[in-house]
């Protein structure tokens, strides 16, 4: 027995745990986690009654494990072992081939999705619909691990359209087998994707053939979704690229505030990129394009929309778009006689969501 | 609050352990006493009252015990813990069960009160040993109460049997080799706990809640199998954590688990497995009864007794009255004829796993009807193998193998003889631990202790 070591041992132990409490203690309060995009707990969030409601020890806890010094090292120690000893999952994402990290969906649990697809189909009773769906990175892109377990998308997208009254733009094909278009790090399709889908769209609804758009690198900082669920927080940032408008725009109102682009330069310095679209989800975005040629589109959609807009105002003078989730007035007031209506969902925003009944 | 919380390591462990090293020997049992009381009033402080109110009761009788009528006050000590207990555990059940016959009583819902089945059992071993006269009646109501209520084993055990500990209340000894092994025991659990339980839990997690339907064979074993380890190490992992603390305050706690999974019969698993609530059940209720002495049919009853008592012990929930049902019978059927069959050899290994798998599946689903079609998956030879169950074995392979060769001894046999020679790897396991499990924390709010419902 070796006195010294144990010395050494009991010394070590209680110098980590000493060490990081007075670095917590002396450090100051962050109160906004880019990497994980939500507000931190502070020591303020603690209230005297939480103790005797029997929630302080929640909150407590909470409090540190927000607040940890080197958190978000800690945070990527934890990821980065994992990888290390087998992981190709972790918190639900995948780690793929060429730095993919995609969601991991199990379309099994769907217990809105009959529902939903109700919702749309008393909405399109009368009407002339179009709709489409997005498939999501992991169900396009053919990089996933070896072993992942994925659900084919194509089959419950099939098996979506085959139940709606609507008119269905099948983008699953177009998809399939292109390259870079989907981001590496968030679950996005990206200006490329989004082409395909606009042109694929444009055709199937007008019978136009579309022209080919100018892009401008605005950002290689971007870090989206699935790279903040993932905590590798030691990847690079991708780029994000502008679509050149190839007409003007003429207004544009988002909820009810006027801007004169639809995009946003401050959100480029922000960790969540992709608003640089459109300044992220809003109930009701109405753009005028100068484009003349007096046609509308009624848009309902998720944010998968919002990279497709910039191709869809050389089609269409106006545009309403309207995210379900935040806009809760008349839906059947923004629908007249004279306007196309176009459904964008992404296939797992349609499968869970749960404001599809606003359209009643 | 639990052991494996950055408010356990980082704010009340370092400070309750300064403190007490600081203080002269006489004021450190007041202080453990304390310290434990707001350790356990840290979630539920109402429930201190109750605590308090139980070991003033259970103090006064342990001197009545004493007395000329001192049957009739171990009788009323019984009952009052137990009626407790009983009062805090069951009411909703028996209500849900009067209620499910025609009745319609309304009683809102009672909140268990953490760990009011470790520190009952607890609390009636006094006066019951005093009784007995195997151990004397505590003059202290704070060594009493530091006894009751001492924060490293309150909320999961070990389940300390007073006579076990009563002398070291008075006096025990505190050196660097025992804070050293404190440390090392300590880490060890914690590692259990936050490294392979929680993460192993994350596969059950994932796969009970499959669409019942889509559960291939291999999946549901692979399921069961990754409960198995997680409830293992998490419960073990906890009494590690119980004895390294108890050693870093001078205390000696008794073992409560022994490779359980080795056994090579169902009779040895419970020798293995919780051996303190086992070894409590035996002494104060199988024994007493008559124990495996007087005839076979007292045996079998008694075997029945225990065991409905102990799945009831686990959960106020059909399922664990099953789960011990299951038990007692196969026990029973071990004992009567079984036994003499089962050696050291893989059949009886197997035998062993099997019966302790399906046992698992009793205790882990309470829902009867996911549990019957969880059993029918396990044994589904139309979809034998999925995508999922090798999504999962491929993602999960290490953390399962580690898992698995941890829940053998050769293996800690080995490296502890290796680690003998090189001693001075300990530091940096230790460091190296204390940090990958801090990750681990910090990175999941994912830290449910699985024994907090019992």
């Amino acid at each position: 027995m070796n006195k010294n070591i144990e010395k050494i041992t009991v010394i070590i132990f209680y110098t980590i745990l000493t060490l990081l409490s007075v670095l917590n203690l002396l450090k100051s309060e962050v109160s906004f986690s880019d990497n994980e995009n939500r507000v931190l707990t502070k020591f303020g969030d603690i209230k005297i009654n939480d103790i005797f409601d029997g929630e302080i020890d929640e909150k407590v806890e909470k409090y540190l494990s927000d607040q940890f010094i080197f958190r978000d090292s800690f945070v990527s120690l934890n990821t980065w072992t994992k990888l290390r000893i087998g992981y190709f999952e972790i918190n639900d994402v995948y780690f793929g081939e060429d730095g993919y990290l995609f969601n991991k969906y199990d379309y099994s649990y769907n217990k809105y999705l009959n529902k939903n697809i109700e919702y749309v189909n008393d909405f399109v009773k009368d009407k002339n619909v179009y709709f489409t769906l997005v498939p999501s990175s992991g169900g396009i892109v053919d990089k996933l691990p070896k072993y992942a377990y994925s659900f084919d998308e194509e089959i419950i997208i099939d098996y979506i359209y085959s139940k709606l009254n609507t008119n269905n733009v099948n983008l699953y094909n177009k998809l399939e087998n292109q390259e870079n278009i989907y981001y590496k790090l968030d679950h996005h399709w990206n200006h490329l994707g989004s082409y395909i889908g606009y042109k694929t769209i444009i055709k199937e609804m007008l019978n136009e053939e579309v022209d080919n758009f100018q892009y401008e690198l605005v950002s290689n900082d971007f870090k989206g979704t699935t790279y903040s669920k993932s905590g590798a927080f030691w990847l690079q940032g991708e780029d994000l690229y502008k679509i050149k408008l190839n007409n003007g725009l003429r207004s544009l109102l988002i909820d009810d505030k006027e801007s004169n682009s639809i995009y946003f330069d401050e959100r480029l310095d922000t960790k969540d990129k992709y608003s640089y679209y459109l300044d992220g989800n809003h109930a009701l975005v109405q753009i005028e394009s100068d484009i003349n040629n007096g046609k509308h589109l009624l848009l309902i959609k998720d944010s998968y929309a919002h990279i497709l807009m910039p191709y869809l105002m050389s089609n269409y003078e106006t545009i309403t778009m309207v995210d379900l989730r935040y806009y809760n007035q008349n839906i059947h007031e923004l629908k007249n006689k004279n306007t196309d209506i176009l459904f964008v969902y992404s296939l797992e925003g349609f499968v869970n969501d749960t404001s599809l009944y606003k359209l009643k | 609050m639990v052991f494996s919380s950055l408010t356990f390591l980082f704010l009340y462990f370092l400070i309750v352990m300064l403190i007490y090293k600081i203080l002269p020997f006489k004021f450190r049992n007041l202080w453990l006493f304390i310290v434990s009381l707001f350790f356990y009033g840290w979630g539920e402080p109402k429930y201190i009252l109750i605590m308090v109110f139980s070991i003033i009761c259970n103090y006064f009788f342990g001197y009545k015990v004493k007395d000329e009528k001192g049957k009739k006050y171990l009788i009323l000590s019984i009952i009052f813990n137990l009626s407790l207990l009983g009062f805090f555990k069951y009411t909703n059940f028996i209500v849900s069960i009067i209620n499910s016959i025609g009745f319609n009583i309304n009683v809102s819902t009672i909140q268990l009160p953490i760990g009011i089945s470790f520190y009952t059992f607890q609390m009636m071993s006094y006066p019951i040993d005093v009784y007995r006269n195997e151990a004397d009646t505590q003059r202290s109501i704070v060594n009493f109460g530091a006894y009751v209520t001492m924060f490293p084993q309150l909320i999961a055990g070990p389940i300390v049997r007073y006579k076990d500990i009563a002398l070291q209340l008075e006096n025990r000894e505190e050196s660097l080799t025992k804070m050293y092994d404190g440390i090392k025991r300590f880490m060890v659990g914690l590692s259990k706990k936050v490294l392979l339980a929680n993460n192993i839990g994350y596969i059950w997690d994932s796969i009970i809640v499959t669409p019942i339907g889509e559960i291939s064979m291999l999946n549901a074993w692979l399921g069961i199998i990754a409960f198995s380890l997680q409830i293992y190490f998490d419960f073990s992992g906890y009494s590690d954590m119980a004895i390294g603390l108890g050693k870093m305050f001078g205390f000696e706690f008794l073992e409560n688990f022994n490779y359980p999974y080795i056994s090579s019969s169902v009779t040895e698993f419970w020798r293995r497995w919780h051996i303190s609530l086992s070894s409590w059940f035996k002494d104060y209720l199988y024994i007493p009864l008559g124990g495996s002495r007087i005839s076979q049919f007292v045996t079998i009853r008694n075997l029945l007794i225990v065991w409905t008592l102990t799945g009831l012990w686990h959960g106020a929930s059909f399922n664990f009255v099953l789960w011990g049902l299951y038990y007692g019978i196969v026990l029973i059927i071990e004992k009567v004829f079984l036994r003499k069959y089962l050696k050291e050899n893989i059949i009886s290994h197997i035998y062993t796993l099997f019966i302790v798998l399906i046992g698992w599946v009793l205790f882990a689903i309470t829902d009867f009807d996911l549990m019957f079609k969880y059993l029918r998956a396990m044994f589904n030879f139309n979809n034998v193998i999925d995508k999922r169950a090798i999504s999962n074995i491929m993602n999960y392979w290490f953390i399962i193998l580690i898992g698995i060769i941890g829940s053998f001894p050769f293996i800690k046999e080995k490296t502890t003889k290796i680690l003998e020679k090189y001693e001075w790897i300990y530091p940096f396991l230790v460091a190296g631990s204390l940090i990958l499990c801090i990750a681990n924390i910090i990175s999941s709010s994912y830290n449910p202790f699985l024994y907090f419902r019992f």
